[in-house]
């Protein structure tokens, strides 16, 4: 890694959150009044706008939402990263991250990735220079079909 | 709604304007008041891209005006839409008479979207990631997700597995998309493209930027400015152009629609298709009545669900529409007809509102054949215009 490395800004909304992350961990907010879980913070709960939240540790496990294999690189300071996989993983708790995913060394592992996908955060390098929370796939793959978009 | 847009103006389209965006947009707005015979003493309003580096005090300097009305549009390309939601709104509530909406960008020469340099700050050291933004906020930008193109890859992705289909599936609709905006752009000589004919060799050997979009599925990077008059009917009938009405036009937005988002619906999903019928009710027609729409095609992707959103095909059935007919001048509602973001400038949907008039007063170099309401959407934004 020759480029600037890619920091999150830290806010009183977030400190929480990238403090665990440091560690590996996702920490996610809920709501003590209706119990709703989301993700990125916010500082009311989206459901019934209570303000009572505390902070909980997901259990790393997920399922993949989607992902893409960056080729091109859209910044100097993931210039000698590319390729590297970026994914969208929707933790069992129920709110979606972003996350670098590894563990998927070559094209037939990577055309392998389906929506049911199970993957399990580590504490990793993500693609910009950090040790952050990653996904890599846990196996195997859920049961059931994924949930289409239903008929207008 | 009684409310038109009157006029329309844009410069050449180009990667390198060497001019300001400041003149650029001089350039459309006259072009627009020209077009239809104002003069620019009657302007009273103005309508800006809140991304805009051209302000209000900057234009009104320019022409002198004595404004009654101004506002910014926020969220870049949901703004075509919404700069025309918020004219008409100024022209039926008397705040205004007429109003001019521009977009100006020097998008290759001096800010590159497909970049990300513009999301940090210059300087040694570490770059901070700031907000809860994709791409290249806090949560995205230390993971390498800093483009919109990528954010669109994933939504690609994501609609291939939610349709069940095969990624050469997926990729044969994105390609036709891709290819067919390219045919309407020889014949738009004002179009970027205009000359570089695109098959779908050409197509495959585009480089990959993001699996599993290519360089041809992402918008071009354009220097160049456009802009519309939109005035009250009864100001339209004064004007020498014939007037092409906003019959319906909707600001949208719901949680994390925000322009490229990533923890909400895809952009197919039903919450859009709710606000699309919403629209099409107040505008008293079907998806099937358009004659023409111009969806906002920051990538290829985006086409495929605006055409699911709006009506143009079943969720999780455009891929299939789209290799059947295309969306080229034999489609059932052929789209994005100038050649659109991918092959005539990337304006952020400002020229797709211009062809979208143009459209609707038969003045299209790839006009359709039949008269008829226009649709000009981006994500939960979206305008619909009548001859
Ligand atoms: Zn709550």
């Amino acid at each position: 890694m020759t480029g600037p490395r890619i920091v999150p800004e830290s806010t009183e909304l977030t400190a929480a959150f990238w403090s665990a992350a440091a560690e590996g961990r996702i920490l996610l907010q809920r709501c003590a009044g209706c119990e709703l879980v989301w993700h990125p913070p916010a500082p009311v709960c989206p459901g019934c706008r209570g303000d009572v939240l505390e902070w909980f540790a997901s259990s790393g496990r997920g399922t993949l939402y989607s992902y893409t294999r960056v080729e091109h690189a859209a910044h100097a300071a993931v210039a000698d990263a590319v390729p590297y996989l970026v994914a969208l993983v929707d933790l069992d708790e129920g709110p979606r991250v972003v996350t670098s995913l590894v563990g998927v060394d070559d094209a037939s592992a990577v055309s392998a990735l389906t929506a049911r996908t199970r993957v399990t955060i580590e504490l990793g390098p993500a693609a910009a220079g950090l040790q952050l929370p990653i996904a890599r796939p846990s196996g195997p793959d859920a049961d059931g079909s994924i949930d289409p978009a239903p008929p207008a | 709604m009684s409310a038109a847009v009157i006029g329309i103006g844009q410069t050449a389209y180009s990667r390198a304007s060497q001019r300001s965006e400041w003149s650029l947009a001089v350039e459309a707005v006259e072009g627009a008041l020209a077009d239809c015979g104002i003069s620019p003493s009657d302007v009273d309003g103005l309508v800006r891209y809140s991304y805009d580096s051209v302000d209000e005090a900057m234009l009104v300097r320019s022409f002198g005006w004595r404004l009654r009305y101004y506002s910014q549009t926020g969220y870049g390309g949901l703004g075509a839409p919404t700069a025309l939601a918020h004219a008409a709104a100024a022209v039926t509530s008397g705040q205004a008479r007429i109003v001019v909406c521009y977009r100006s960008l020097n998008g290759y020469s001096r800010t590159r979207y497909g970049r990300a340099e513009r999301s940090f700050e210059s300087g040694g050291g570490e770059l901070v990631a700031r907000g809860d933004r994709a791409p290249s906020g806090a949560f995205a930008g230390p993971y390498g997700l800093l483009s919109p193109g990528q954010v669109m890859a994933m939504w690609a992705r994501r609609y291939q597995w939610e349709a069940g289909i095969a990624e050469q599936d997926l990729v044969g609709a994105l390609a036709r998309i891709a290819m067919d905006q390219r045919t309407y752009a020889q014949r738009n000589p004002a179009a970027v493209m205009h000359g570089r004919p695109l098959d779908a060799a050409g197509y495959l050997s585009g480089r990959v930027i993001a699996t599993p979009l290519r360089i041809f599925d992402l918008a071009l990077e354009t220097d160049g400015a456009a802009a519309v008059v939109v005035a009250a009917t009864d100001v339209a009938r004064a004007a020498s152009s014939s007037p092409v009405h906003i019959t319906a036009v909707m600001a949208g937005m719901f949680a994390y629609a925000e322009s490229i988002a990533i923890y909400g619906e895809l952009r197919n999903g039903p919450t859009y298709r709710a606000l699309a019928r919403e629209l099409f009710s107040v505008a008293g027609i079907q998806p099937g009545d358009l004659s023409a729409a111009m969806i906002y095609d920051a990538t290829s992707i985006s086409v495929l669900l605006g055409m699911e959103a709006y009506g143009l095909a079943r969720p999780g059935a455009g891929w299939r529409a789209v290799l059947d007919h295309g969306i080229g001048s034999a489609a059932p509602v052929p789209v994005n007809t100038s050649g659109g973001h991918l092959s005539e400038a990337y304006v952020h949907g400002m020229n797709l509102v211009v062809e979208a008039v143009r459209q609707c007063r038969g003045t299209s170099t790839a006009q359709v054949q039949r008269s008829g309401p226009v649709l000009v959407s981006s994500g939960p934004s979206a305008v619909v215009l009548s001859p």
